[in-house]
C-alpha cells in the first residue's frame, strides 16, 4: 500500500461511523412539507380543474355542428387551399376557369373586405372556416368551353369533379 | 438486507408517515453527520438534510433493495451537498492551494505524525473550498476522479491535481500541529 493510500486509508477510518443529532424542530420542517396539502387548498384546486374541463366541454359542445371537421383558416394562402375542399360537381364543358377568375378579379369590394377580415388570424378558425366558405359559395362561378381550359387554374380531382383554386386580389 | 428494513423502506414506498419517521429516526444522524462535512455551518447543514429527504421519500421507488440503503441515503445527501455548494460557488473568493501554502513535504513522514479526528477536521477545513471538496469525495466517500470532474464541473485533471495538493497541505498543517502539541507537552 502506498503511502497516499495509507494515508487515504487512516483518513476514511476516522469518519467512519460518524454521527451528529440534527436540531428536534428539522423532523416536523421536513414532515409538514411532506405532508400533503390541507383540504381546503386540495378542494380549491380540483374545483379550478373542474371548472376549466367544464369550460372547455361547454365550449367544445356550443361549436356548430361539423364546424371541427373543416380545416382551419388563417391566410390568404389558405382560402386557396380550403377552395379544393369545395368541390362542385359539373359537367366537364360547363366550366370557365378564367371567367371564374375575372369574376373573383371584379369582385365587389365588400366581399373583399369580408374575406380579407377572415384571412386575419382568429381565435375560432372553425367559425372563420364556414364563413370563409359560405362566402366562396357566394361567388360567381361561369362556365366556358373546356378547350380553354389551362391545367394550372383548372384541376381534376376525379370523374366529373373539377376544383377552382381562388386567387384573391385584395385591393385599398 | 434485514427484513425489518425491507418492510420499513416498502411502507414509505406506500407513503406511510409512520414508516417515514421511523426511516427518519434511524438514519438522520448519520446523515447530518455527512451533511455537516461538506457544508460551513449547521444551517447550511439542516437545509441539505431536508432537502435531502425529501428527495430520499420522493424517489425512494427508484431505489433497488439489493443495493445498500445507507449508502444510497449518503449519496443523496452527498449530491445534494454539491449542488448546495456549486449554488453557493460563485458567491465565494476562489482561492488556490499554492498561494495558501508553497512548499510540499513528502508523505514518508506524514506515517510518524499522531493526530486526531478533530485536528483533521480542522486542517480540512483549512483547505480552500475547491480543494476540500474533492478531497473530502474521493477520499472519505469514495468518488472517482470522473465523478468528481462531473458533479463539481472540473477538468479530471484538475480534481487530480487538487487531491494531490490538499494531501500535501493536510500533511503540513497537522505536522505543525503535531509539533505544537509536543512544545506543550514538553
Amino acid at each position: 500500500m502506498s503511502n497516499e493510500e495509507q494515508f487515504d486509508d487512516r483518513v476514511k477510518r476516522m469518519f467512519q461511523g460518524e454521527s451528529v443529532a440534527p436540531p428536534a424542530n428539522l423532523e416536523e420542517r421536513l414532515f409538514a412539507q411532506l405532508a400533503p396539502s390541507p383540504w381546503p387548498k386540495r378542494l380549491g384546486l380540483s374545483m379550478g380543474v373542474l371548472l376549466v374541463c367544464g369550460a372547455g366541454w361547454w365550449s367544445a359542445l356550443s361549436e356548430p355542428e361539423g364546424a371541427l371537421n373543416v380545416p382551419s383558416i388563417e391566410t390568404v394562402s389558405d382560402i386557396a387551399s380550403a377552395a379544393e375542399i369545395v368541390v362542385v360537381p359539373v359537367a366537364s364543358d360547363e366550366v370557365d376557369p378564367k371567367a371564374s377568375l375575372e369574376s373573383l378579379e371584379t369582385m365587389e369590394t365588400s366581399q373583399v373586405e369580408e374575406l380579407q377580415v377572415r384571412t386575419e388570424p382568429d381565435t375560432e378558425p372553425s367559425t372563420l372556416n364556414q364563413h370563409a366558405l359560405q362566402s366562396l359559395e357566394r361567388l360567381p362561378v361561369e362556365s366556358i368551353p373546356l378547350e380553354s381550359m389551362e391545367a394550372s387554374t383548372l384541376q381534376e380531382t376525379n370523374q366529373n369533379q373539377w376544383v377552382l383554386p381562388a386567387v384573391v386580389k385584395l385591393k385599398n | 438486507m434485514e427484513n425489518e428494513l425491507i418492510e420499513l423502506i416498502d411502507a414509505c414506498k406506500r407513503r406511510e408517515p409512520s414508516a417515514q419517521r421511523a426511516v427518519y429516526a434511524r438514519y438522520s444522524s448519520m446523515l447530518f453527520g455527512v451533511a455537516m462535512r461538506y457544508t460551513n455551518s449547521r444551517s447550511d447543514a439542516e437545509d441539505v438534510l431536508q432537502e435531502a429527504w425529501i428527495k430520499v421519500f420522493r424517489h425512494l421507488n427508484s431505489f433497488s433493495e439489493n443495493n445498500s440503503f445507507d449508502g444510497w441515503l449518503r449519496r443523496i445527501v452527498v449530491n445534494t451537498a454539491i449542488t448546495h455548494y456549486r449554488r453557493n460557488l460563485k458567491h465565494a473568493h476562489h482561492i488556490d492551494l499554492d498561494e495558501v501554502h508553497a512548499t510540499p513535504r513528502d508523505l514518508e513522514a506524514f506515517k510518524e505524525l499522531e493526530f486526531t479526528k478533530e485536528e483533521l477536521e480542522r486542517a480540512i477545513g483549512q483547505l480552500p473550498p475547491g480543494y476540500g471538496m474533492v478531497f473530502k469525495l474521493y477520499v472519505i466517500d469514495g468518488f472517482k476522479h470522473k465523478e468528481i470532474a462531473e458533479q463539481l464541473g472540473i477538468d479530471l485533471n484538475t480534481s487530480k491535481s487538487q487531491l494531490s495538493r490538499a494531501r500535501r497541505f493536510l500533511q503540513e498543517v497537522l505536522a505543525g500541529m503535531s509539533k505544537r502539541a509536543k512544545e506543550i507537552e514538553s
